[in-house]
C-alpha cells in the first residue's frame, strides 16, 4: 500500500505552521479530553497533526480554519483506538514533543475545572465533541458543519448535556 | 454553578493554555516532511507484511492443491475438494482484508464527525461480518485427509460413524457461528469467546459506536 504525500512548498508549509500555531489550543484541549494518558495524548496530537497536514492541500475555504481543525481533530480523536496497534510506528520517530506546555498554571477555580473535566471525560465520544464545541462557544451553525447533525438537533442535544452538567454541579454544591 | 460561569471558567483555561502552549516548529516541519513520510512508509510495510504472510499461506495451499491436481488419482478427490474450498475461503478473506485496509487508509478526516463515524462503523461491521465467512471452511478441515481409495468402501463402520459425527458437528458449528456471530449477539458468552480470538475491545467499541451514532442522529 502506498501513501500519497503532497510536497508542500515553503510558503504553504509556513501557512500550515501558522494555522497550527493559531489553533494549537483546540488540538490540545481535544487531545486532553479524549486521552487521559500522557503518552497516548502525545501520540494522538501527532496523529491529528499528520491528518491535518494530509488534508491541508484540500482545505475548503468555504469553512473557517477553526471548523476545519475541529473536524479533523475530533474525527481523529474519536477514531483513535483504531490506531492503537500501529501508532507506535509513527511516534517512535518523535521522541520530543511538538506541543510543549511552558509554565502552565491552572486557573484559580481548580476544583470546578477538575469537575468539569471529569464530567467531559465521562461523556460518550460524540457527546464529548458537542460539549467541547459548546464550551468553546461555537454557533449552532458551526456545530452542525463540524458534526453533521442539524442545528436543531445540535441545540437539543447540547441542552440535554448542559442540564446534566448543571445537575452534577448542583449535587456537588449541595 | 451557572452556565455563564462554566463557560467563563473554560475560556479562562483556554486563554492560559494558548498562552503557555508552544509549538515546536522544527518538529512540526519534520513531521510534515521527510520523517512523516518514512514513518508512514514503515506502517505501510507492516500492513504489507501481514498481506505478504497471507499470500504465502495461499501460495502454500495452492501449491499443495496444484500438486494433487497434477498427479491426479481417485485417491486425492477428498483432498482436492477440501483444499480447493479452503483455498477459496482464504482468498476471499485476504481480498477482504486488503480492501478494508485500503478503505481505512483512504478515509479523509475532513468530513463531518457523523459521516466519518458512519463510514468507519460500516467498515468495522463489515470486517466483523467477514470473520464469519472464515468459519465456513471448518468442515473441510475434517475431510481433506480422506482417500477415495478406502473411504467409504473399505472403511470399518465405526470409522464411518466417527467421520460422519465430526464432519456433521463441524458443519453444524460453522453454520451456527455464521448465523450468530454478529454484534447483536455480542452479549452471548460463546460469541464473546469467539470474538476474543480477534479483538474483543475493537469489536465492543465498534458496537458501542454503532449505537452511539444511531442515538446521535436521532
Amino acid at each position: 500500500m502506498t501513501y500519497k504525500f503532497q510536497v508542500m512548498d515553503e510558503n504553504n508549509e509556513n501557512i500550515f505552521a501558522s494555522v497550527i500555531e493559531a489553533y494549537k489550543g483546540i488540538i490540545y484541549k481535544i487531545a486532553r479530553s479524549y486521552c487521559s494518558v500522557e503518552d497516548d495524548r502525545k501520540d494522538l496530537i501527532q496523529e491529528i497533526l499528520l491528518q491535518l497536514w494530509k488534508s491541508f492541500a484540500k482545505y475548503n475555504p468555504q469553512f473557517r480554519y477553526s471548523t476545519w481543525v475541529y473536524r479533523i481533530a475530533l474525527n481523529v480523536a474519536i477514531s483513535f483506538y483504531r490506531k492503537e496497534k500501529s501508532r507506535g510506528n509513527i511516534s517512535h520517530v518523535y521522541t520530543d514533543e511538538i506541543f510543549k506546555m511552558e509554565d502552565y498554571s491552572p486557573p484559580d477555580k481548580k476544583e470546578d475545572l477538575l469537575l468539569l473535566q471529569q464530567f467531559i471525560n465521562e461523556l460518550k465520544p460524540l457527546d464529548k465533541a458537542l460539549m467541547l464545541l459548546y464550551l468553546d462557544e461555537k454557533s449552532h451553525k458551526e456545530i452542525s458543519d463540524i458534526t453533521g447533525i442539524s442545528e436543531t438537533n445540535a441545540a437539543t442535544k447540547i441542552n440535554r448535556i448542559k442540564n446534566l452538567l448543571k445537575q452534577k454541579f448542583s449535587r456537588i454544591n449541595h | 454553578m451557572e452556565e455563564q460561569n462554566i463557560i467563563a471558567l473554560w475560556k479562562e483555561q483556554s486563554v492560559k493554555i494558548d498562552r503557555s502552549l508552544a509549538v515546536n516548529r522544527k518538529l512540526l516541519r519534520e513531521l510534515v516532511n521527510q520523517k512523516a513520510h518514512s514513518s508512514l512508509r514503515s506502517l505501510s510495510w507492516l500492513l504489507s507484511g501481514s498481506i505478504l504472510a497471507g499470500i504465502l499461506y495461499l501460495l502454500l495451499l495452492g501449491a499443495l492443491l496444484a500438486l494433487a491436481v497434477r498427479h491426479y488419482s481417485h485417491a486425492a478427490d477428498y483432498f482436492i475438494v477440501s483444499f480447493g474450498a479452503i483455498w477459496l475461503f482464504n482468498i476471499k478473506a485476504l481480498s477482504d482484508y486488503v480492501r478494508h485496509i485500503v478503505c481505512l487508509n483512504k478515509i479523509d478526516y475532513d468530513d463531518t464527525v457523523l459521516n466519518i463515524r458512519q463510514k468507519l462503523t460500516r467498515l468495522q461491521l463489515s470486517m466483523i461480518r467477514n470473520i464469519r465467512v472464515m468459519f465456513l471452511q471448518l468442515p473441510f478441515w475434517t475431510t481433506f485427509y480422506l482417500s477415495g481409495k478406502w473411504f467409504p468402501v473399505h472403511t470399518p463402520w465405526y470409522w464411518i460413524l466417527f467421520q460422519v459425527a465430526i464432519t456433521g458437528a463441524s458443519v453444524y458449528a460453522a453454520y451456527w457461528i455464521y448465523r450468530n456471530l454478529s454484534l447483536e449477539n455480542v452479549d452471548k458468552k460463546i460469541i464473546r469467546m469467539l470474538l476474543n480470538s480477534w479483538d474483543r475491545k475493537y469489536v465492543l467499541k465498534a458496537s458501542a459506536f454503532y449505537k452511539d451514532a444511531e442515538d446521535f442522529e436521532e
